[in-house]
C-alpha cells in the first residue's frame, strides 16, 4: 500500500463521514417539514455525495485487494489473467463473478430481513420501484414467450440483475465477468437447456422432433443446426459487445493518461451504463424469442 | 440499420399507440443486424490473440 492509495482511502472516508453528518443534520432539520417531497429534495445533495464517496472508497479497497489496474501499457487479452488459489487456477473474472454473486445474495438477504417486513399495501419509494420492475418483467415474459411457468420471469430477472452487476463491477476497476467467453457461454447454455426443456414439456419428445422436421424431414438437419447455433450466437454477441466496450474504455483511459477525468466519465455513461443495459435487454428478449420458437 | 430505423419511425408515426411493440421489434432487428459485425470482431480477436 503506497502513500497515494492511503491518501485516496483517507480522503474518501473523510468525505463520506462529512456527507453522512450533513445528511443526518438535514434529516433532523427537515423532520418537522410538512411536505415529505420537499424534505427529500433538501436531503438530495448530501445523499448523492455520500453514495459517490462510498463508491470511491469501495473501489479503492477493491483495487487494493486485487492489485488494481496495471500501469499505462495496454495489453489486449482474450482471456483474463489467472490466479492460483490452493490447487486451483481460477480466472480473475470467475472470481469476480463469484464475489458478485455473494454480494447480490447478501443484499437479497438484507432486503428480505430489513425492507420486506416494512412493505405496505400502498407502495412507496423502494417498494414502488421493485413492484414496477417485477411487474414489467412478468408481463414482458408473458408477452414474448407465452404463459409457460412462473419460474421463467424469475430466472430472467436474476439474469438481468447479474448482467447489470457485471457492468457495475467494471466501474469498480475490475474486468467485468461478461468479458469472459466462458461466462457468457454458460448463460447461453442455460437458455439452450430452457428452450429444449420447455419445448419437450409443452409438446412431448415426439412432438418436439416432429416440429423440427416440420415442412419436410429433409430440412431437419438445418433446423437442428439453427437450434445449436442459438446459444453460440447469444454467447458471442454478449461477449463481443462487452469486450468491445471494455477495450474502448481502456483505450480512452490509456491514451488520456492522468488527464482522463471528464472525457472517460462521459464515454462511460454510454459504454458502462447504457450499453450493458441494452445488451441485457437484447439477451433476454432473444432468449425468450428462442424459447417461444421452440414451444410454438 | 438506417433503413430499419426509418421504417420504425414511419410505423410509429402511423400508429403511435403501437410504439412499444415496434420498439422491441426494432431493437431485436438491430441486434441481429449488428451480430455479423460482432462475430467478425470476435473471430479477429481469436486470430489476433491466440
Amino acid at each position: 500500500m503506497n502513500i497515494v492509495t492511503g491518501i485516496k482511502l483517507a480522503a474518501s472516508a473523510v468525505v463520506f463521514v462529512v456527507f453522512l453528518v450533513l445528511w443526518c443534520k438535514k434529516r433532523h432539520d427537515t423532520l418537522s417539514e410538512p411536505d415529505p417531497k420537499k424534505a427529500k429534495k433538501k436531503r438530495r445533495l448530501p445523499f448523492f455525495g455520500m453514495v459517490i464517496s462510498a463508491w470511491f472508497f469501495v473501489a479503492c479497497v477493491v483495487n487494493l485487494v486485487t492489485g488494481g489496474p496495471k500501469g499505462i501499457s495496454l495489453e489486449l487479452e482474450m482471456f483474463s489473467p489467472r490466479v492460483q488459489i490452493g490447487p486451483l487456477s481460477v480466472a480473475r473474472t470467475t472470481l469476480t463473478a463469484y464475489v458478485l454473486m455473494l454480494v447480490i445474495a447478501v443484499l437479497c438477504v438484507l432486503f428480505r430481513v430489513f425492507a420486506y417486513p416494512r412493505f405496505r399495501d400502498e407502495p412507496k419509494g423502494l417498494q414502488n420501484a421493485l413492484e414496477a420492475a417485477v411487474e414489467f418483467i412478468d408481463k414482458f415474459t408473458r408477452d414474448t414467450a407465452g404463459d409457460l411457468s412462473p419460474a421463467l420471469p424469475a430466472y430472467m430477472f436474476s439474469v438481468a440483475v447479474m448482467l447489470i452487476g457485471c457492468a457495475a463491477s467494471e466501474l469498480l476497476g475490475q474486468r467485468p465477468p461478461t468479458s469472459d467467453l466462458l461466462f457468457t457461454f454458460s448463460l447461453a447454455l442455460c437458455t439452450f437447456f430452457l428452450l429444449n426443456y420447455y419445448g419437450v414439456r409443452k409438446k412431448g419428445l415426439f412432438g418436439r422432433v416432429k416440429s423440427l422436421a416440420s415442412p419436410s424431414p429433409m430440412i431437419m438437419p438445418m433446423r437442428m443446426l439453427s437450434d445449436v447455433a442459438a446459444p453460440v450466437s447469444l454467447a458471442c454477441r454478449l461477449f463481443g459487445n462487452m469486450l468491445g466496450g471494455m477495450i474502448v474504455m481502456d483505450l480512452l483511459k490509456n491514451s488520456l493518461g492522468g488527464y482522463a477525468v471528464g472525457v472517460t466519465t462521459l464515454a462511460g455513461l454510454y459504454f458502462n451504463l447504457f450499453h450493458p443495459l441494452i445488451q441485457t435487454y437484447i439477451f433476454i428478449i432473444l432468449s425468450l424469442t428462442f424459447i417461444r420458437e421452440a414451444t410454438e | 440499420m438506417g433503413f430499419a430505423t426509418s421504417k420504425a419511425v414511419d410505423a410509429t408515426a402511423r400508429q403511435p399507440e403501437a410504439s412499444g411493440k415496434i420498439n422491441s421489434i426494432l431493437l431485436l432487428g438491430l441486434a441481429l443486424a449488428e451480430s455479423t459485425a460482432i462475430y467478425s470482431f470476435v473471430i479477429a480477436l481469436i486470430l489476433a490473440v491466440k
